[in-house]
């Protein structure tokens, strides 16, 4: 058996963007602009003289480098829904040079990119910051020493009078927004400390990043977003036993009062900057999440009791493992698809004590 | 006074001289539709392009004065067609905004202001009785007119010199059922 030499060259790649681009060189016609068809599902939906310049061409020797192209389908070329065959085919040649394969034009909604594109820049800073998440090492000490560092500044921008010591080594961390933060501070002190709490306070008038930062340097981190109310001591001790099961679990534990709707969402988008490989996020009235468009939800009685999706499905994207944490006396249900029994909607509402 | 139809002929008249002379921009361009082409010397270097343009560059050319002239060729009988040309506008702090003027032989068939410093694509459909006939050809006389064309080193932009207004990187005749641009 012979082989033929290649007579045609060529890449297909899609973009972020549901575009295309690539490039298509001939070395039996090394000067010549090659048109190329892109075909779904053998049928041609745009054609291209590929022509553009690629730097990446010289070094393989693909004559003067302008071969690239770079095209969008026509949104009614592609079938809704199904999953279809892109095929870049050199015109003269009839010859195909690359394929993609993917599914209708529900795979390039403008949010899915967009989304797509904040998770993999959460996922590079995520692994930029790979090192300062272990602990032995220099890279250890160093992120003992931004923890003191975050707990003194933290002790700083409370009020002198409702100053506590903060606690070393919280089992669990409250971020509260900083107005709400010193009456808090008071009311819960027996129970911060019983099972070794601590408060950071975030400025509401500022992105909750560097408190949330301070506080996941330090422990599990719980958010209460609910400025006018202080949570109950029924609640901070669920809370503290949720944390206890997951250690390094962030929990958005929000009963959301109207006026703290806006909060959330920035809230919500920090917690995934922090080094916890779970999430959950629980209650709060169903109109505010409804409002924030997080995600499916589960609603009881007009209260959401969980909205999970939009962070599952981001901590997902983010190839990190999912589950809600449960507790062992009543387990909730875990968020594999399956709505909570009744049952154990009110018994969620019971035992975490949030709601309307 | 000649009608501007009679007029457009005679234009014709005296571009197809011209390249029959051997003139440097050639005769029309001929486009196959549906075929995105790029400006620049890679694919259509000066082919087309009578008047008002610069010299072709790398991927894309540029508009030099107020008026270009484009003369493109379709195989006949034409279509209903769209005329898609991406390119980018020479806007900046001192030229806010360029306009432009698309006529087809003659006839008024779009009008765009642009005011954005990224990518744009011109669209307008191009009915089959607008062409011209010629031979086994159907061809269109593009003028496109950019009164907001700029010389960028009378306004402290940069040391070029010519009267720029559009930059053209693409250029597409498509079945008018599809509107969207195509190219990125």
């Amino acid at each position: 058996m012979t082989l033929r030499p290649a007579t045609l060259l060529g890449d297909l790649r899609e973009r972020a963007d549901g575009g295309f681009d690539g490039w298509c060189w001939a070395p039996d016609r090394p000067g010549e602009r090659l048109v190329v068809d892109l075909l779904v599902n053998d049928t041609v939906a745009v054609s291209m003289v590929a022509g553009l310049f690629r730097p990446d061409l010289l070094p393989l020797g693909c004559g003067d480098g302008h071969h690239g192209f770079s095209l969008r389908l026509p949104p009614d070329h592609v079938p809704a829904g199904e999953e279809c065959l892109i095929s870049a085919r050199e015109r003269r040649s009839r010859q195909v040079f690359g394929r993609v394969l993917r599914a209708g034009p529900g795979l390039a909604p403008p949010g899915a990119a967009r989304l797509a594109e904040a998770a993999a820049a959460v996922e590079a800073l995520w692994r930029d910051l790979a090192p300062l998440r272990t602990a032995a090492g220099p890279a250890g000490r160093l992120r003992a020493a931004f923890g003191r560092l975050a707990g003194e500044l933290a002790a700083l921008e409370r009020p002198a009078a409702s100053c506590v010591p903060g606690v070393a080594n919280p089992a669990l961390t409250l971020v509260l927004p900083a107005p709400a933060a010193a009456g808090h501070r008071a009311a819960l002190a027996p129970a911060l400390a019983e099972i070794g709490a601590d408060i950071v306070p975030a400025d509401p008038a500022a992105t909750p990043q560097a408190a949330l930062a301070a506080a996941g340097s330090r422990g599990g981190c719980v958010v209460l977003l609910d400025p006018a109310r202080a949570p109950s001591a029924a609640s901070l001790m669920a809370l503290a036993r949720a944390v206890a099961q997951a250690p390094d679990a962030v929990l958005v534990a929000a009963p959301v009062a109207e006026a703290a709707a806006a909060l959330v969402r920035p809230m919500v988008n920090a917690t995934l900057g922090l080094p916890a490989p779970l999430g959950v996020l629980i209650g709060g009235p169903g109109a505010v999440w409804g409002r924030l468009g997080v995600g499916e939800s589960i609603t009881c009685g007009g209260d959401v009791v969980f909205a999970c999706a939009d962070l599952a499905l981001r901590t997902r994207l983010l190839g990190r493992p999912w589950r809600v944490v449960t507790e062992p006396a009543a387990p909730i249900p875990p968020a594999d698809g399956l709505p909570p029994s009744p049952h154990a909607i009110a018994r969620l509402h019971e035992r975490w004590g949030f709601g309307a | 006074m000649l009608r501007e139809r009679e007029r457009v002929v005679l234009d014709f008249s005296r571009v197809q001289d011209r390249a029959a002379s051997g003139g440097r921009r050639g005769g029309a361009l001929d486009c196959e539709p549906g075929v995105v082409r790029l400006f620049g010397v890679a694919d259509l270097g000066a082919r087309g392009q009578m008047s008002g343009w610069g010299e072709p560059e790398d991927g894309h050319v540029w508009n030099d004065g107020p008026q270009a002239t484009l003369l493109i060729a379709v195989p006949a009988p034409p279509s209903r067609l769209l005329l898609l040309l991406g390119g980018e506008p020479y806007v900046s702090r001192l030229r806010p905004a360029q306009e432009v003027t698309l006529f087809g032989n003659g006839l008024r068939i779009g009008f765009w202001r642009l005011t954005q410093r990224a990518g744009a694509t011109l669209s307008a459909p191009l009915e089959p009785e607008w062409w011209l006939r010629r031979g086994g050809r159907a061809v269109m006389r593009l003028d496109l007119h950019l009164p907001n064309s700029a010389r960028p080193i009378d306004i402290a932009d940069g040391p070029d010199g010519r009267e720029l207004g559009f930059c053209f990187r693409t250029i597409c005749l498509r079945p008018l059922a599809d509107e969207a641009d195509m190219t990125a």
